[in-house]
């Protein structure tokens, strides 16, 4: 690191000798003056706010300015000159020179204003022909959640977003662009400022924008690295003009969206009593009517105690604060944002005695600084510094951050009365309690995890102008850094348990097992990484007449350190990016991408591809045969892509083209997955071993995806309704796989081999439309919708029966399930033979009545594996998402709201939340669901309707077996977040140089609507189970300088 | 070039400055490959090494998955229990949910078939065997005598691993060399049953023929456990007994559907396999008479506990005398590892028992008396003596004496069974486990059919409660006891029944039980056939208990009756001195009220029904006696031909 500032100066100086004849040149000025006038005036958007830093210049001459902080600007300017008012994102204005002016420039017909982000750089949006999609930084924060990725959903067409789990600090979302494509690793190229960086730990303050990269045209530049897509984010940097401080401060009250009732110790006997006299009606009843009896009653909540354990664990609320303050302004040659933030959340667990934290709680503190430095008129040196702080403590479970939430669904109500006195106490069977089962507690007293992640980010950009050279050259170096160290730290403690034991005079006293231990303190293993990123090119802009051409050249590489497999050889990449674009008028577009890219994990002459995309467009409205349509349709282009992109995310592994791997001096036992053996007599010396490892694939390369995009633009109605539409496909071929219909007792899986073919499509809709009523109320509405399908045709999965089983042909991910029919009875031969024609199978076991039965697919007369079928339902992705952005200001008040929808999306439950009384290590001492007290098939009440079939363990294999019954609509319309802001307008304010001050209620989650009943639709009902999904109530100030 | 200059300063602070693909890094140099290994005498060892550490072992251990061999997975479960000496009540196994239930099919995906064809580590065994015996000629440094040595012991490996898989399935593919996986199809038909049974037999004679009769006694704390020409030579003969019984070795398959298939039937009956199976025995004792070394342990005194000591010793203790070979898979057994969950999992002093293997009724009525004469319910019970059936006398008193054939309590924990056994005296100790309904070990569960107590007795072999805390563990895979059993069988089914007598009399006079003709003399053993076979059959179990004898007797004698036979437990009720039943404790009970140890008990013989088995209600279809390959992998159409019925 010391080397920098040596290196800094050599470009600085290098670049200044270059600059300097520009400098001279520009201070040349007119001679012959004309009359002269002063003006002044001010420029504001259509709600009057005032735009600061809009552009004003003279038509056709040089004198020009910026409007300040209050949307003023002042000059002297020949009499009768026209201004020409330009701003991003603004329709540009020319207007006649007056004094006292007032100009309003109107919203510009495009969302983001007049240039997109794009890969390497940014494109006049009216001539983008890829598929792109954009979001504001300012759209984000109006969702008080603190990972980036959830703001997301719903935001944005073609972005797949779910979340699974609600845990502090590990509640991103799982993203996908357009869907899977692969059933390898499908998850986007994420880069923030163009490198490829995490941006859930990112201040959501810090965003200038998100861009979503989707087909060919717009990532085939990233290569083996842009099949899946790309996120782009791009974070703030200042503008020239006065120092503006803005500081947002908000506190949040976060609670669970569902929790799963459980049932109480009454219902769970009684159930359990009858679940067994289902299986044999002679059986005595596990629990005695004297235990029922105390549950009923309550009476003795020591030796019988009937506890929620949801309840007793989880606290009704935790606490989240967001803070920020960031200052944004510059000069014309140094312009600076500087941020500074704090997010904190509070774990939903109780704490109770402990010493240590075990709340889930969550810490981030965010700092950045972004400075652009004009160090030349055409020299510009930009320099990123940015990073995070976090902090996140947990329970000691021994089973990661499921444990908790496992150990309480799997927990029996009288297993534990809590906590007594400061004692853990647990039951015991002397009592006449059966069993005990487990507690929803096993984690006190355990000890304690946390994690801190220090992760830094740093850039440094040189952009020199080489107009000298030729007019709309440029050249740019960039190198990067990325470090994160990240230490956890583990408290393992033991506390001592106490079962009751009931002394001759009634009273209870408790026998006392193991010995509370203080908290040692181990420091296990710490993670770091390191990166470095670099790229240098040539950038060509330049506007003949009607033709724009312009054309990028650039070379990156980037060394990634510590990667997790050979974690001691890095990882490098290096490639090569090439774009031209011509357009006539912004008329006709015609755009070609390449990308250029090795990587080391292939063979030495298989390292290298090309991936090229092209793409054009059409501006229909702008030919002149449109001009009749044009006061309706104001505007519509055509775009068409397409090329190819690479996967290399082949599933970790490395060097798959080298030599068949073997191990040696392995000295792991059998019992643990080993290879060594123990030899000789009471000797406890394992001998070691040396195996076969692996069968590796010399001619392994990566995935390779043909994109196709057709897409239409059009705004409609002076404007006021914009929209969007494209339509997609993608063969994705080349997917790595080992093929599974070679015999297995050749004794060795063979090695993956480029053999997998996945095609997908879909299409996306979005519509906006922007009016006013009257002055005062202005209001939007914003619909988008992204559909996704995907279908397997090439896996090569060892040979089935019958097409329906296997995966290919069907969607990645589509379960494997029987077709439920209905809950026996008598009658069900009867019926099953008038639906199907068919005579009643053999079902899986023997059935009574209210068993599930399934159907015969095959029709051999018997249900069997055979009969399991992927075509039914929807997998855990949806294939349907929608967001609906919607707002209105009036006066002084601002509401949106932000909704968000799947469908065509299902869980299948399991584990308890599908069979009663399983937990991780028993079938018959686990937990019971409230609902599957309610309902359950019973002979009282046969009822059709009911959602689980009679309680068994016998029957089990039949009605517990993976089917239909238990895949369960997950779709779901959720009120993401909603936000009612007003802004004050006090008298004192202009004093104190207060532009905004804004307070704000806002909500995330508020309100799902879903048939779903097993927890939060984007959670997993499964033996995994996830921390519960939050709503977040929150009250935020925002006050700008 | 001041550029280029300027940039290679900023990142000459980082590495060497390099573009392209000279960027890129370079794979990892001096990965081991099989070079690295068969060029390295030590390395190769190290591969012989890891071939022990495919073995079969023969508990379930350990919930893993991936490459873990699944028959060890407790949600397997051991096929024992299909048997009619043990029942399993814990639903999460598949002997319970897809085997009691009925409801196995060829379909079948993980931890669902008794020994699933593909993933227990048979083929990978198989293949690392062909590896090792392919290239160990050409490694330096190892002398011949160690290279015929290497080869001898990956050929007992292979054998082990086909048999281990036959007695599942019948004739399987026979493999003789590694594949590389490049071929464009593959042509892998099932060896029919002679061919299999030639094949593991044909590696074990050219084994035996370069090993030692025994691991050299110098060097057995190091080296125990390998292979021996002892150890090649009995497998031979389970293996030749396995062919030879009806199962194969029939006038007619045992499934209609076997009838043209060579795989599952031998094609008639051929006593010659009979008389092979017997000289391979003889074989084996002229062997064992000329070498020595092996021989069953002896008591050291003539109390019942001496004898129940040297029968535990002899199976349970590493580096027995009487073990020919051993499976390890870790060292000493720590009781809470759930990387040796068996104990965690099953032990009937575990709170959870989750596991369960419960003795029946069936299996307790084969223990004869101590003195070896049989045990007969309703003599006892009209002789009145129910009650000393177990044992007599109390622990208070501390006159505890075992009344039964001393191998039942290492078999199964019956009522009034002290926990602890010394390893030294032969001592019992510790509390009585209290058997009957309500009392302070079996609680409730022989009334819920629940746990490790659900027939009223839990199992204790390879358990032994805190007998075995620390103790090494060890899967004996081969046991001179089944050797003389083996030999007896042998002998009977080629006519010499008086010389099939005097074998299984050895085994039976190391427990200090009298003779088996004398002790029956009712039964004219000595000239009924089927009645010693009988004989032999129990004395197997009550030998070879838990050691994966019992149903593979079943399934080679094809005892469809045995199987349908509903099975029973035992309810043992407290009477109180009027006569009464009273479900209370007395150790964690009324013994601090002063009340004496209740030794008068009601009992019952209950019919098991929590769970039942489909084919006690519903006839045991022969399919079952062999195990469905996975559907897929016939699928495949490499010649894997469906035994019958699936």
């Amino acid at each position: 690191m010391h080397k920098f500032p040596a290196s800094l100066f050599c470009i600085i100086l290098f670049f200044s000798l270059f600059g300097f004849p520009q400098v001279v040149k520009a201070s040349v000025d007119a001679v012959q003056q004309q009359r002269n006038i002063s003006i002044s005036g001010v420029v504001e958007d259509s709600k009057g706010e005032p735009i600061i830093g809009a552009n004003v210049k003279v038509s056709g001459g040089t004198i020009g300015t910026i409007t300040d902080l209050d949307g003023v600007f002042k000059l002297t300017v020949p009499a009768g000159s026209k201004l020409v008012i330009s701003f991003i994102g603004y329709d540009t204005k020319t207007v006649e020179a007056k004094n006292n002016m007032k100009v309003i420039l109107e919203e510009s017909a495009l969302a983001l204003g007049e240039v997109e982000v794009v890969a390497y750089g940014a494109q006049k949006k009216v001539t983008v022909t890829g598929a792109i999609s954009s979001v504001k930084g300012g759209e984000l924060t109006k969702t008080p959640t603190g990972s980036v990725s959830n703001m997301l959903s719903g935001q944005l067409t073609g972005l797949t977003t779910v979340q699974y789990s609600g845990e502090p600090g590990k509640d991103a979302a799982t993203i996908f662009v357009r869907g899977q494509a692969t059933w390898r690793d499908s998850g986007p190229l994420i880069q923030v400022d163009g490198v490829e960086r995490s941006f859930n730990e990112i201040d959501p303050n810090e965003i200038e924008s998100i861009t979503v990269l989707k087909d060919a045209s717009a990532t085939a530049v990233f290569g083996v690295r842009g099949a899946n897509g790309v996120v782009l984010i791009t974070t703030k940097r200042g503008q020239e003009g006065k120092a503006k401080i803005s500081i947002t401060t908000s506190a949040s009250i976060i609670t669970p969206t569902e929790t799963i009732d459980k049932a109480n110790a009454y219902d769970y006997a009684l159930f359990y009593n009858k679940m067994q006299k289902n299986d044999d009606p002679t059986a005595a009843p596990m629990f005695s009517d004297e235990v029922i009896q105390k549950f009923k009653d309550h009476s003795d909540p020591i030796r019988f105690p009937d506890t929620d354990w949801v309840e007793y664990c989880l606290k009704d609320a935790a606490i989240q604060t967001q803070h920020n303050i960031n200052i944004t302004g510059g000069t014309q040659s140094v312009r600076y944002f500087i941020s500074a933030g704090a997010y904190t959340q509070n774990g939903l667990f109780k704490q109770f005695d402990l010493p240590y934290d075990l709340s889930y709680q969550y810490n981030r503190f965010n700092y950045r600084s972004n400075l652009d430095i004009d160090v030349t008129k055409s020299t510009t040196i930009s320099l990123n510094l940015g990073g995070s702080v976090d902090n996140s403590y947990k329970p000691y479970t021994g089973q990661g951050s499921e444990g908790m939430l496992k150990n309480m669904y799997w927990a029996t109500p009288f297993s534990s009365p809590g906590l007594v006195d400061g004692k853990m106490v647990y039951t015991t069977t002397e009592y006449g309690l059966p069993f005990v089962g487990g507690s929803g507690m096993t984690y006190y007293g355990g000890g304690f995890m946390s994690t801190s992640v220090n992760k830094l980010t740093s850039d440094i950009i040189l952009n020199q102008k080489l107009d000298f050279v030729t007019k709309g050259l440029s050249f740019k170096v960039k190198g990067s850094y990325n470090g994160s160290f990240t230490n956890y730290k583990n408290g393992v403690a033991s506390i001592a348990t106490y079962t009751p034991v009931l002394r001759g005079d009634g009273s209870i006293a408790y026998k006392k097992s193991g010995e509370n231990s203080q908290v040692s303190y181990k420091e296990e293993e710490s993670g770091k990484a390191r990166n470095w990123y670099m790229e240098t090119g040539f950038n060509y802009d330049r506007t003949f007449g009607e033709h724009h051409v312009s054309g990028l050249v650039l070379y990156n590489q980037s060394k990634i350190y510590y990667p997790s497999t050979y974690s001691d050889i890095p990882a490098g990449y290096v490639g090569l990016v090439g774009r031209a674009t011509y357009d006539w008028k912004s008329r006709y577009m015609v755009e070609f991408n390449i990308g250029y890219n090795g990587s080391e994990n292939f063979a030495p002459d298989k390292r290298f591809g090309t991936f090229p995309a092209g793409s054009i467009g059409w501006v229909i409205s702008e030919e002149d045969f449109w001009k009749p349509i044009k006061p309706i349709i104001n505007y519509m282009k055509f775009r068409v892509s397409m090329g190819l992109v690479g996967n290399d995310k082949i599933g970790g592994s490395r060097f798959m083209y080298q030599p068949d791997p073997y191990g040696i001096n392995n000295e792991t036992a059998p019992n643990r997955l080993g290879y060594g053996y123990f030899f000789g007599i009471n000797n406890g010396t394992i001998s070691k071993g040396a195996y076969e490892q692996a069968r590796n694939n010399a001619d392994v390369t990566w995935e390779k995806a043909f994109k196709q995009n057709y897409g239409v633009d059009f705004s409609l109605l002076n404007d006021r309704l914009k929209t969007g539409f494209d339509y997609y496909k993608e063969h994705r071929k080349d997917i790595l796989l080992s093929d599974g219909t070679a015999p297995s007792v050749l004794g060795f899986t063979l090695p993956p081999a480029n053999l997998g073919i996945v095609d997908s499509w879909g299409w996306e809709v979005s519509l906006k439309w922007n009016d006013n009523i009257g002055k005062d109320f202005r209001y939007y509405l914003g619909l988008n919708l992204s559909y996704n399908q995907n279908e397997i045709v090439e896996q090569k999965e060892a040979p089935l029966n019958n097409a329906y089983q296997y995966a290919k042909g069907h969607r990645i991910g589509a379960r494997s399930l029987y077709k439920f029919f209905e809950y026996y009875n008598e009658n069900t031969p009867q019926r099953y033979k008038e639906v199907f024609g068919q005579e009643f199978p053999t079902q899986l076991q023997t059935l009574q009545n209210g068993d599930c039965v399934y159907v015969d697919l095959d029709n051999n007369g018997k249900i069997d594996t055979n009969d399991m079928s992927r075509e039914f339902g929807y997998t855990d992705d949806p294939e349907y998402l929608a967001g609906i952005n919607m707002g209105f200001s009036w006066k002084n008040f601002d509401v949106t709201l932000q909704w968000t929808g799947a469908w065509n999306v299902s869980r299948v439950i399991d584990d308890l939340f599908r069979r009663p009384f399983v937990s991780g290590s028993t079938n018959n001492q686990g937990g019971l669901l409230q609902y599957h007290v309610d309902n359950t098939w019973n002979a009282e009440n046969p009822s059709q309707s009911a959602a689980y079939p009679r309680a068994t363990w016998v029957n089990a294999t039949n009605n517990y077996a993976a089917s239909t019954l238990y895949e369960k609509d997950a779709s779901y319309l959720r009120l993401k977040s909603l936000q009612v802001a007003y802004n004050f307008n006090f008298p004192f304010m202009k004093k104190i140089k207060l532009n905004t001050c804004q307070l704000a209620l806002s909500g995330y989650n508020l309100l799902t609507i879903s048939d779903y009943m097993w927890g939060d639709p984007e959670s997993r009902a499964t033996g995994s189970p996830t921390y519960p999904l939050t709503k977040t109530y929150s009250l935020s100030l925002k006050l700008g300088f | 070039m001041a550029t280029c200059m300027s940039i290679s300063a900023l990142f000459s602070c980082v590495d060497d400055v390099k573009f392209g693909d000279a960027f890129l890094e370079k794979a990892p140099g001096g990965s081991v490959t099989k070079d690295t290994v068969f060029n390295n005498a030590e390395y190769t060892r190290q591969f012989l090494t890891s071939l022990y550490s495919y073995q079969y072992y023969g508990l379930p251990y350990y919930n893993g998955s991936g490459d873990f061999p699944e028959a060890n997975n407790p949600y397997v479960g051991k096929c024992e229990v299909l048997s009619d000496c043990w029942h399993a009540n814990w639903s999460g196994s598949a002997m319970y949910n897809r085997y009691y239930s009925g409801s196995h099919t060829a379909g079948y995906g993980r931890l669902a078939d008794k020994w699933h064809y593909i993933t227990n580590r048979v083929w990978q065994a198989v293949r690392a065997g062909w590896l090792l015996i392919e290239n160990v000629d050409g490694v330096p440094g190892l002398s011949n005598e160690e290279k015929l040595s290497i080869k001898a012991e990956a050929k007992c490996i292979i054998a082990a691993r086909y048999f281990d898989t036959f007695r599942h399935y019948g004739g399987i593919p026979i493999i003789k060399a590694s594949f590389s996986g490049t071929d464009a199809s593959y042509d892998m038909p099932r060896g029919s049953v002679e061919e299999t049974v030639n094949f593991m037999v044909g590696l074990l004679d050219e084994a035996a023929a370069s090993l030692p009769w025994n691991v050299d006694e110098s060097e057995a704390s190091n080296e125990e456990g390998h292979w021996t020409k002892a150890a090649a030579m009995a497998l031979k003969c389970r293996i030749l007994l396995f062919a030879a019984s009806p199962l194969f070795n029939d006038t007619e398959p045992y499934h209609t559907d076997g009838t043209n298939n060579p795989a599952v039937w031998y094609g008639a009956y051929k006593p010659e396999l009979w008389t092979r199976c017997k000289n391979a025995c003889a074989e084996f004792f002229t062997e064992l008479n000329k070498n020595g070394h092996y021989e069953l342990v002896q008591a050291t005194g003539v109390r019942p506990q001496d004898y129940r000591l040297a029968y535990r010793k002899g199976y349970a203790t590493m580096g027995s005398s009487e073990i020919l070979l051993r499976v390890s898979v870790t060292t000493t057994d720590a009781f809470k590892s759930g990387y040796y969950s068996w104990h965690q999992w099953s032990d009937p002093l575990m709170s959870v028992q989750r596991t369960s293997y419960c003795p029946t009724q069936e299996y307790v009525e084969m223990f004869p008396w101590a003195d070896g004469t049989p045990f007969d319910w309703d003599k006892t019970a009209a002789d009145g003596k129910l009650d000393q059936m177990f044992l007599t006398g109390t622990v208070a008193k501390g006159n505890i004496t075992l009344t039964r054939d001393p191998r039942l309590y290492e078999e199964a924990i019956v009522n009034g069974q002290q926990k602890t056994l010394d390893w030294t005296t032969g001592n019992m100790s510790g509390q009585s486990f209290e058997m009957w309904v309500g009392g302070t070990d079996a609680q409730l569960r022989p009334e819920t059919q629940s746990g490790a107590y659900g027939t009223g007795y839990a199992p204790i072999k390879f358990l032994m409660g805190d007998d075995m805390l620390r103790q090494y563990t060890e899967w004996p895979y081969l046991r001179l006891s089944e050797m003389y059993l083996t030999y007896a069988e042998a002998l009977l089914q080629t006519g010499d029944l008086a010389g099939a007598i005097k074998q299984v009399d050895v085994v039976r006079s190391r427990v200090g039980l009298g003779g088996l003709a004398e002790c029956n003399p009712t039964k004219n053993l000595k000239s009924d056939k089927s009645a010693l076979l009988q004989e032999i059959l129990r004395e197997r179990v009550c030998e070879l208990g838990m050691e994966d004898c019992r149903f593979f007797d079943m399934i080679r004698y094809k005892m469809k009756d045995r199987f349908e036979k509903q099975l029973h437990g035992l309810r043992i009720y407290r009477l109180d001195a009027s006569g009464n039943r009273v479900k209370t404790a007395w150790y964690n009970g009324d013994r601090k009220n002063g009340v004496e140890m209740p030794t008068t008990f009601e009992y019952e013989r209950f019919e098991i029904s929590a769970p039942t088995r489909y084919w006690w209600t519903n006839g045991f279809d022969p399919k079952w006696y062999l195990s469905p390959f996975p559907q897929t992998e016939v699928n495949k159409g490499y010649g894997l031909v469906q035994n019958p019925g699936w």
